[in-house]
């Protein structure tokens, strides 16, 4: 009784959920699941009418019990028809609004949380679980199912009721042998639900191990055999007879939980039929029995056997609904706990950014951590002007990355503040911080939609702008030679197919960066894919708009620290040193060593002097 | 390619696999189900003949048709046993294709797995394997074998009623023609649009894949894109629920149509048989019941039919995948076949649609000797690693090891012969030991292993590990697997090409991730580890290189422009010496440096 009364707390829950998507069409769905019923008992009725009134000889009136019956059935065909029509497409609606729900839900999401495991496998079970579960317009079918056959069990019962009834008062015998035909069919079925719940527990544990074996079979799909760049590599080194060996294994237990499945579901539906059976045997004898007696005409036979059969199907239409709307919670329950709260908690930040004409950050003693993991930032103080180029160097692992994503305000300081101009960051919302900065990701994105929107990062452009930041970022030069020019779109999605290459791609990502309006640039390794050449006209290009729009790079490339105002560096989580060029080599040995493992390899050079550059 | 000849490639290929079984459990369906049908159609007519025998006691009434039901209900038990053991068969069928899918693929010519043909036929192949047993090939042959077990039904029905008489059978079977003409015209549309709506839910799922590659988030968040996703979002949806309302409006009037038309016959066959003077109760009873039952099959029948229809159109995909050729690897021993090392590229040549990637390329390189490849990009540097490592067949020209044309090799062979470290090489969420011997755990050489573990500098690393080199990366396949920085990535990545002990050694761009001091110990770590074997180096970083043993390519525009020592192509190459001075005007001469 327990578990009825949770499994019934959890099916209010997932009501609700799709409540919220949904409204109308549990109306829609009512109306139409009663008109369904309704129909084929209206058809029975007629039928039996006729039997009757040829048992008795009365055939004249047989035309207009026909035209009377089967219009009715006709009518509500047709009406629940007509509703249908509305239901399918407000249910795919209302779906698509459901799956756009989610995806925002991952687009809002705190970027620290994001890259989190843990958010990573929700993320990864809400999709594929709402896949799986056919999404709203499953749930409609199912709840349609389930009232259709709620109310042909309903009417079937206030039939079949008459006809067990009929005759009770007249005799004793009579109402002892109902009463006894009732009990027997209560406790036959009673033994039988129990067999079934068992049956569905089972079913249950078994759908959520094998979901967990999709998830392992997702990641063979997803990431081996579906990431087309990874095929050379696994060729070159032989990687297809461990991958097979172990994706072999993972499909082993997946098929064998698949067979314990189909099995488990077949039984339930043996169980379902000998439910049905037995009642329908019992009481077809009573009626047998009664009308041997004469209490009933003859033609209310096929009254009682439509209505059973018409019952029967229900009652195991229903008990198989439920079994799948179980399921069906259980894979929505994951959709639903990745949206945020229908109500947003109170936004923490509402002050107003502090812009002067000099702005300044600070890091006041700031110490990260990723979630249960070891500190990687180490009591941070660091006053950084927002003005000229500064460089920030260190070797991987020190740190770098993580200052710069704290910077962003992409993540939060386990210990410490950040000051924006004096005041603390967390003051301030996410987007009006984020809109100080112009960022160039090492892993920048480029997406499939056109190249205009690629580079201002909306719907709509400011035409001029657009223009000004094409012909100084170098992709007017290709991009007005396409024939939708900036209008075209990018990827395999639309009829143009254009893919740009990675140099057209860096192109893109540096453009998005000068067309946003901010105060700080920042580049995460902006030369790591260029060539030499390519690369010193980016560091001096750098250099020369430093004036308007002052920047911050991370970069290996130690040399480039020449044309660096300023220079941090970090080390094990700690700035080692700031200064500039001259002075930081003077200081630090550790900059030293940086320094010279690069720069060793071009000192000496007699050949060049000779050449002349 | 038809509709009729998917459905025979795809039903021979199932009946070929199980053969007696399949034929058994089909024909024992069949038989079954038309005694069911026949028997509980028959019950109630049973049970009013019996009634109206005037000396039968009421017992014996009750006993036989307790008999009676008891049998027919048996017998459905045992069609849903039956049902069971065919559902079986045929998610084995589909499923079975899983890892025979990524065998095939594994096997493709790299050529066809870059093209976009390619990856198109895998996208929509896999949805006729990958989508669970109500879509693609499981469902077609589920559907196929539930339109036999229908039809048997539906003509035992129809020849009980015809020996009623005639004309109420007629009638059944001419209207139900008519409601399945009605479906075919909703079919006929399906099909012509059902392309239109994989574009959408295709551009839809490259959303989800986007955002779910997390990387992406940054961008999306700092660059406030948040409307511009949703306005994408919102144009789906509305292109999506149009598409849905056409199609609904056309299956509101099939439905109609069809309704109509069952409501009418169902009338009409019952007053013709009341029209037929010497029809008994009982006849009668037994009508009703059996159009009832007919109808609901002919529905069943055409649901099956149109749901067959509808995935069969995966199955142009489906053939064309499993037609591409692929190279099946023996895996066999390997023979450990040794060489020098000598590489020689005569004429060599690639194109693709009529632009050469690469053209007249010719180099020679002598047994161990270390070799750099430089340029901008797009060159042609990757081309020419895919040529040299044999994942491409070059357009003319030849690639020739040791004096043999690489274009003869099996792929063991070249395995064996070559290492190659591509830029985007991936650790897998297996173990240490197989991420770098690449073999399955019963053949890894686990002392091998600790050994090149420990030549890259990780063997305190490895030996601090609960489990050691069997410990898990990552966390798909085991929960306590561990997660590396990117630094102990490269180690392993490198560790790999060790362990192989190739003659010939390729690294693609290795280090430009990596900062100045680990640079440093890897080219000194390549220096110790791969002195004596042939090694080329794809990369940026000139500096590295600038040492007289190395032989340097310099790459423009898809061929080598100039070859040589650092200080011959500082003398005599003029592009050389603009990259060299570029990089080199970052560490040397203060801050004079403008772009040249």
């Amino acid at each position: 009784m327990k578990h009825r009364k949770t499994e019934i707390r959890h099916a209010v829950g997932t009501v609700r959920f799709i409540y919220r998507f949904g409204k109308s069409l549990f109306g829609l769905t009512l109306l139409i699941s009663i008109l369904n019923a309704v129909a084929p008992l209206i058809v029975i009725l007629g039928n039996t009418q006729i039997l009757n009134q040829i048992l008795s000889n009365r055939p004249q009136s047989i035309i207009r019990i026909v035209l009377y019956f089967y219009s009715a059935a006709a009518m509500a065909y047709v009406g629940a028809a007509i509703l249908q029509r509305f239901l399918d497409i407000a249910s795919v609606r209302a779906n698509e609004r459901l799956k756009t729900a989610i995806y925002e839900a991952w687009e809002k999401v705190d970027f620290q949380q994001l890259e989190t495991q843990g958010y990573f496998s929700k993320m990864m079970k809400s999709e594929a679980s709402f896949r799986y579960s056919g999404g709203i317009p499953a749930f409609f079918t199912q709840f349609q199912n389930f009232i259709q056959s709620l109310v042909t069990i309903i009417a079937g019962l206030g039939l079949i009721g008459w006809i067990v009834m009929v005759g009770a008062t007249q005799s004793g015998k009579l109402a002892i042998v109902i009463v006894m035909s009732l009990l027997l069919i209560m406790l036959g079925e009673y033994g039988l639900i129990l067999i079934y719940q068992k049956l569905t527990h089972s079913n249950i544990k078994l759908f959520k191990y094998l979901m967990n074996l999709e998830r392992k079979m997702n990641y063979f799909l997803m990431n081996i055999v579906n990431s087309y760049e990874n095929i050379k590599a696994i060729k070159m080194w032989g990687l297809r007879e461990p991958i097979q060996n172990r994706y072999r294994t993972t499909w082993k237990s997946e098929k064998s939980a698949n067979h314990k499945l189909i099995i488990n579901d077949s039984l339930s539906q043996i169980v379902t039929a000998i439910m049905a059976s037995f009642a329908t045997l019992v009481l077809f004898i009573l009626v047998v029995f009664k009308i041997k007696e004469g209490l009933l005409p003859i033609g209310q036979l096929n009254t009682l056997f439509g209505s059973v059969v018409q019952m029967t199907s229900a009652v195991s239409v229903m008990i198989a609904t439920w079994q799948q709307f179980l399921r069906f919670q259980n894979q929505m329950q994951y959709a639903s706990d990745i949206l945020p709260p229908e109500k947003p908690a109170a936004s923490s930040g509402s002050a107003t950014l502090p812009l002067q004409t000099k702005n300044v950050i600070e890091f006041v003693h700031v110490s990260f951590a990723y979630a249960d993991g070891p500190e990687v930032l180490h009591d941070i103080s660091l006053k950084l002007d927002l003005q000229g180029v500064t460089a920030l160097v260190g070797v991987n692992g020190s740190g770098k990355s993580t200052l710069v994503k704290l910077l962003l305000g992409l993540y939060r300081p386990t210990k410490g503040k950040i000051l924006f101009n004096g005041q603390d960051i967390s003051k301030f919302t996410q987007a009006d911080y984020f809109s100080l900065f112009k960022v160039v990701f090492q892993d920048y994105a480029i997406f499939d939609f056109s190249i205009a929107q690629n580079i201002s990062a909306s719907v709509d452009q400011d035409q001029r702008r657009l223009r000004d930041v094409m012909m100084s970022s170098g992709i007017a030069k290709w991009a007005d030679r396409l024939q939708n020019q900036e209008k075209t779109a990018i990827g395999t999605y639309s009829q143009e197919n254009f893919q740009p290459s990675g140099g057209q791609r860096q192109q893109i990502a540096v453009a998005r960066a000068q067309y946003k309006h901010g105060i700080y640039q920042i580049l995460d390794e902006p030369s790591a894919a260029m060539d030499p050449i390519k690369e010193l006209r980016l560091f001096s290009k750098i250099k020369q708009v430093s004036q308007d729009t002052p920047s911050l790079f991370i970069t290996h490339r130690i040399g480039a620290v020449t044309l660096a105002n300023k220079i941090i560096l970090m080390r094990d989580g700690r700035i080692d040193g700031i200064g500039t060029k001259s002075s930081l080599l003077r200081q630090s040995a550790y900059f030293r060593e940086l320094w010279h493992s690069q720069a060793d390899m071009y000192a000496f050079d007699a050949h060049l002097g000779a050449a002349g550059e | 390619m038809s509709q009729r000849s998917n459905w025979f490639y795809i039903f021979s290929k199932f009946a070929a696999k199980y053969r007696l079984k399949f034929v058994v459990i089909l024909l024992g369906l069949c038989l079954v189900e038309s005694v069911y049908v026949a028997g509980i159609s028959l019950l109630p007519s049973l049970a009013v003949v019996l009634i109206q025998v005037k000396d039968l006691k009421l017992a014996m009434v009750i006993l036989i048709i307790l008999l009676a039901g008891v049998g027919v209900y048996a017998i459905r038990i045992f069609d849903l046993f039956l049902q069971q053991r065919l559902t079986l068969l045929t998610f084995d069928f589909r499923f079975d294709y899983v890892p025979v899918f990524s065998e095939h693929i594994f096997g493709w010519r790299q050529s066809l797995i870059d093209s976009v043909e390619g990856k198109a036929v895998i996208d929509q192949a896999y949805e006729a394997i990958y989508n669970g047993q109500n879509v693609g090939i499981g469902a077609i042959i589920a559907q196929t074998v539930t339109l036999i077990r229908t039809g048997c039904q539906i003509i035992v029905l129809l020849g009980m009623m015809g020996i009623l008489s005639i004309w109420p059978a007629a009638i059944v079977l001419g209207l139900n023609l008519l409601q399945y003409a009605f479906q075919r015209i909703g079919n006929q549309w399906y099909f012509k649009h059902k392309g239109e709506q994989n574009r959408i839910t295709s551009y839809q799922s490259y959303f989800v894949r986007t955002l779910m590659k997390r990387s992406t988030g940054k961008d999306i968040r700092l660059f406030a894109m948040f409307d511009l996703f949703h306005q994408h979002f919102i144009a789906l949806i509305q292109k999506l629920v149009t598409w849905q309302r056409h199609y609904s409006n056309l299956s509101l009037i099939i439905n109609l149509g069809q309704r109509l038309v069952n409501v009418i016959g169902l009338a009409l066959s019952l007053l013709i048989l009341i029209a037929l003077r010497n029809v008994s109760i009982a006849s009668l009873l037994f009508a009703i019941s059996a159009i009832q039952t007919l109808n609901l099959n002919f529905g069943n029948f055409r649901d099956a039919y149109v749901t067959v229809g509808k995935n069969l159109v995966f199955v142009d995909n489906f053939r064309k995948f499993m037609a591409f050729p692929y190279r099946q690897d023996s895996g066999a021993k390997e023979r450990k076949v040794s060489g020098s090392g000598q590489i020689e590229v005569q004429h060599l040549a690639y194109q693709v649609n009529g632009t050469a990637l690469v053209h007249d390329i010719n180099f020679f390189v002598k047994p161990g000797e270390k070799v750099a490849i430089v340029g901008e990009n797009g060159a042609g540097k990757s081309t020419l690693v895919k040529l040299l490592c044999g994942l491409y067949t070059p357009s003319s020209g030849s690639v020739a090891i040791d004096g043999q044309d690489i274009a003869t090799w099996a792929p063991a062979t070249m395995r064996q012969r070559e290492a190659v470290e591509f830029q985007d090489d991936v650790i897998l969420h297996f173990t240490i030991a197989e991420n770098v011997a690449c073999k399955t755990p019963q053949q890894v050489d686990t002392a091998r292993v600790e050994a090149v573990l420990d030549e890259v500098g990780l063997r305190d690393f490895v030996a601090g590990l609960p489990n050691g080199i069997q410990t898990f990366i990552g966390n798909e396949l085991n929960e306590n697997g561990i997660q590396l920085s990117g630094g102990q990535k490269d180690k392993i990545l490198f560790a790999r090409v060790l362990y192989r002990q190739a003659d010939i050694n390729i690294l693609d761009e290795p280090t430009s991730a990596l900062d100045p001091i680990s640079e440093k110990q890897f080219y000194a770590l390549v220096d110790a580890k791969l002195s004596q074997k042939t090694t080329i180096i794809v990369t940026h970083r000139l500096g590295a290189l600038a040492t007289e043993n190395v032989k340097i390519l310099v790459m423009k525009d898809g061929t080598v422009i100039a070859s040589g020592s650092h200080g011959w192509l500082l003398a005599n190459c003029d592009y050389y010496r603009k990259l060299w001075s570029a990089q080199r005007s970052l560490y040397v001469g203060g801050d004079r440096h403008e772009a040249s």
